[in-house]
């Protein structure tokens, strides 16, 4: 098959073919991307796991809603039962107004699903199609009954239990704020919220840790010029690009390169070592002015010298990283390990020329590939090798000077289009993963804060209205409105605490295991936890505060009627 | 004189109409005075003590306490004069359920800012006169409505008001129940606190020094039966 494809450019049994399965092609992240585009399983679990627990957090909060709304429903239910309902009757009365409610939430949520695919797409940057079949119709009227089953089944049992006597004489039944399952429910979504604050803190930080790490290059001012021509035919246009470049005074320097840090993995190079171990390293072939333009420093040894015609051939510069994997200690002078002919003539300070998901890896730079490519036992390349201009400007506006750029390079090369990218941007786009995550879990726990406080405030509500005699007593007695406040909200405070304990371990848990997949990451600072527990305490305590003052304002008089 | 209303209106808009609760209502009350307002339900017995303790605004006329125009205070002065003069004992008793009986008499301390120490000592004088000690840590359920009144009347007393407003305080007691109230009553009149009670019953009313009659929101001097 292979013969076919490269005709005699086939080497004998220099390529093995192995099948992959075909439903594996999107979610296998280990092999590189086929007809479909590869997605990391993990953000598609991230994403249910976020929905999920959005969902949970709605129907506890449809939950506190119904039973908070108990205070205007009692006087029905006890006219009702006055009227001869039965308690089953009732039971039913309230699960069926469930789930009408949660049919027509899902008939709504089909509807948003629906608008709302376009930006979604957007937002995870893919193309999802709204699925039209029986799979998907039976899912959703699966997920309604559940739903329905879920929300409607304790309210109905606590409305339909009120007895028509105590009901009817304006009294509500005792001690429901109270109830341990409203307030685990609180709990429940608070803890959600919390947790979802602060993954949203961490991920956010973890984005700005990427933006902002000393990557140990340049990457400000830098701008990628490519020429799109394999190696033999760009050479020469590159350095006349060069050449005409070094002469404007808005360049800084000018490297080619045959791999720019916009297109990492470089070359992977392999070898055998002594041991019979394999060993890889990165290489880069590059020009005497790499180490310059791109800010690297030197830690031992010195750079590739164009006066030295030696180095061309025989020279080679590698990082802290490649000492250290190959154990060479007092590097500089020492030939490469394997049969790599090329003798060390300086060492590097490591720079992270890949992402930081991985941690540096060995790298070999040399003036020529040929030094190198001749011993190596095997090769791997992820981005075509062609001659790349970096050019480091000196400031100021960057698209203004790209206007520069571009009349430099017609005039060398006119008939060649005019390819470019900021490195700024290319690196950035290492973590397009991670803002999508970011993004996802800020919306998420927005949305999540939000349902939390109507259902917080529903149950405040309730509870305000069962302690609207002893509120209006306490205002007779003399109590200012603030005293009032304190006693509702302390109540309060104590579930936010308890919330914030849930929230801690599986934040921190989910946290640490994101964390992981980075070379490079934040510490999981308490500080984090404190400020999103408390963010979330301020928020439940001003919607409290606002509801309690109100109620404590009001006229004591009207609450202490009793006719 | 401890109270004066002077020409006293106040009314609820219903529809386009105004409902009158009070009306052109002038009242004067002495000091040590025991005042019995009867009067049949709706008759605006309950707003009129509202208004004079405080609880409740009214839309027309003047009202001096102790020669203070409380027409002319802002909600702060209201409430801080309510709170160091003016005391309530309600029909329903109106305790606090979730405390005990010592945590409800000590409540209107606690919003006064009585030191510790002070307040233990006059809620336990005031258990003492009540006869109540034993009952200190039992909470409201758990008492008689006669007990529970009791410890009503202990809680408006234990501020030292210098009016004790009372909104059929035997309304939900029976009548030997009503009987020991009333001459709690008496016996705190004499001991110099000025009281206003609202009543239905001609019996509680003979306690009074004095007693006027309400009907629709004005003074009447031929009481319907």
């Amino acid at each position: 098959m292979m013969r076919k494809a490269l005709g005699e450019d086939y080497p004998e049994g220099g390529f093995d073919i192995y099948l992959q399965p075909i439903t594996d092609i999107h979610l296998n992240n280990e092999l590189p991307a086929g007809i479909q585009p590869i997605s990391d399983p993990k953000y598609s679990y991230i994403l249910a796991t976020v929905g999920l627990i959005i969902l949970l957090v709605a129907c506890a909060n449809f939950v506190l809603l119904s039973v908070g709304s108990s205070d205007s429903r009692s006087r029905e239910v006890g006219v009702r039962k006055v009227m001869g309902a039965q308690r089953p009757q009732l039971v039913r009365q309230f699960m069926g107004e469930a789930s009408l409610i949660t049919i027509i939430s899902v008939l709504m949520g089909l509807v948003i699903a629906f608008l709302l695919l376009a930006p979604f797409n957007a937002l995870i940057n893919r193309d999802l199609s709204y699925p039209l079949d029986i799979g998907f119709a039976v899912f959703t009227l699966l997920l309604a009954g559940v739903i329905a089953l879920l929300a409607g089944f304790y309210p109905a049992l606590v409305l339909s239990a009120f007895s028509p006597s105590r009901v009817l004489k304006g009294r509500l039944p005792a001690a429901g704020g109270r109830s341990l399952l409203r307030r685990s429910l609180v709990v429940g979504q608070f803890a959600a919220s919390i947790a979802l604050i602060i993954c949203a803190l961490f991920i956010g930080r973890q984005l700005r840790y990427f933006q902002n790490k000393d990557l140990g290059f340049e990457r400000d001012h830098i701008v990628v010029v490519s020429t799109n021509m394999n190696r033999q035919e760009g050479a020469p246009l590159a350095e006349r690009f060069q050449t005409a470049l070094q002469a404007r005074p808005e360049v800084a320097a000018v490297s080619v390169d045959l791999y720019s840090f916009a297109e990492t993995p470089w070359i992977t190079m392999g070898f055998t070592d002594e041991q019979s171990a394999y060993q890889s390293f990165q290489y880069n072939m590059v020009d005497p002015s790499f180490v310059e333009t791109m800010g690297l420093r030197v830690e031992s040894g010195r750079d590739f010298d164009p006066a030295i015609t030696a180095d061309a051939s025989q020279a080679a510069i590698v990082n802290e990283a490649f000492v250290r994997q190959f154990g060479l200690e007092d590097a500089v002078g020492k030939k490469l390990p394997g049969r790599f002919p090329s003798r060390i003539i300086g060492v590097l300070e490591d720079f992270n020329f890949e992402s930081l998901h991985s941690p540096v890896s060995p790298l070999v730079l040399t003036l020529q590939i040929d030094s190198m490519i001749r011993y190596t036992e095997n090769v791997g390349m992820a981005f075509a090798p062609q001659p790349r201009i970096s050019v480091r400007l000196t400031g100021g506006s960057l698209s203004g000077q790209v206007d520069m750029l571009e009349e430099v390079w017609k005039s060398v090369a006119p008939d060649q289009e005019f390819e470019h990218s900021f490195l700024e941007e290319s690196v950035a786009a290492r973590y397009r993963a991670e803002k999508r995550t970011s993004d996802i879990v800020n919306i998420a726990s927005a949305l999540s804060v939000f349902i939390a406080i109507l259902g917080l405030f529903a149950l405040v509500t309730l509870t305000l209205a069962q302690r609207r005699k002893e509120i209006g007593i306490r205002r007779v007695l003399g109590a200012p409105v603030a005293s009032i406040v304190r006693l509702i909200s302390l109540d309060y405070t104590r579930l936010i605490g308890l919330s914030a304990l849930v929230a801690f371990p599986a934040a921190w848990w989910f946290m640490r295991d994101w964390l992981q997949d980075f070379a490079y990451s934040i510490d999981l600072h308490w500080w984090i936890f404190a400020l999103a527990s408390l963010a979330a305490l301020a928020i439940a305590l001003l919607t409290i505060g606002i509801q309690s003052a109100r109620t404590a304002l009001s006229n004591p008089v009207e609450s202490l009627r009793t006719e | 004189m401890l109270l004066q209303l002077e020409n006293i209106y106040k009314w609820v808009q219903q529809g386009g109409n105004r409902i009158y609760l009070l009306k052109h209502l002038n009242l004067e009350v002495a000091e040590g005075e025991f005042l019995s307002v009867m009067g049949p339900s709706g008759s605006g017995k309950s707003t009129l003590l509202n208004v004079i303790g405080l609880l409740d605004n009214f839309d027309e006329g003047a009202y001096y306490f102790q020669g203070q125009a409380v027409h002319g205070m802002r909600d702060k002065q209201r409430a801080r004069l309510q709170k160091d003069h003016i005391s309530f004992v309600f029909q329903a008793y109106h305790l606090i359920d979730e405390l005990t009986v010592y945590e409800n008499i000590e409540t209107p301390l606690l919003y006064q800012k009585v030191p510790s120490p002070e307040r233990k000592a006059l809620v336990g004088d005031i258990l003492d006169r009540f006869n109540i000690v034993g009952k200190k840590d039992l909470f409201p359920s758990q008492l008689s409505g006669g007990q529970q009144q009791l410890v009503g009347v202990a809680r408006a007393l234990i501020s030292k008001p210098k009016l004790l407003l009372a909104d059929e305080p035997t309304g939900n007691l029976n009548s030997r129940q009503s009987k020991e109230i009333m001459d709690l009553f008496r016996e705190l009149n004499q001991d110099g606190t000025t009281i206003l009670q609202a009543t239905h019953s001609e019996f509680n009313a003979s306690y009074g020094s004095r007693i006027l009659h309400l009907l629709d929101g004005s003074w009447t001097d031929n009481p319907e039966l």
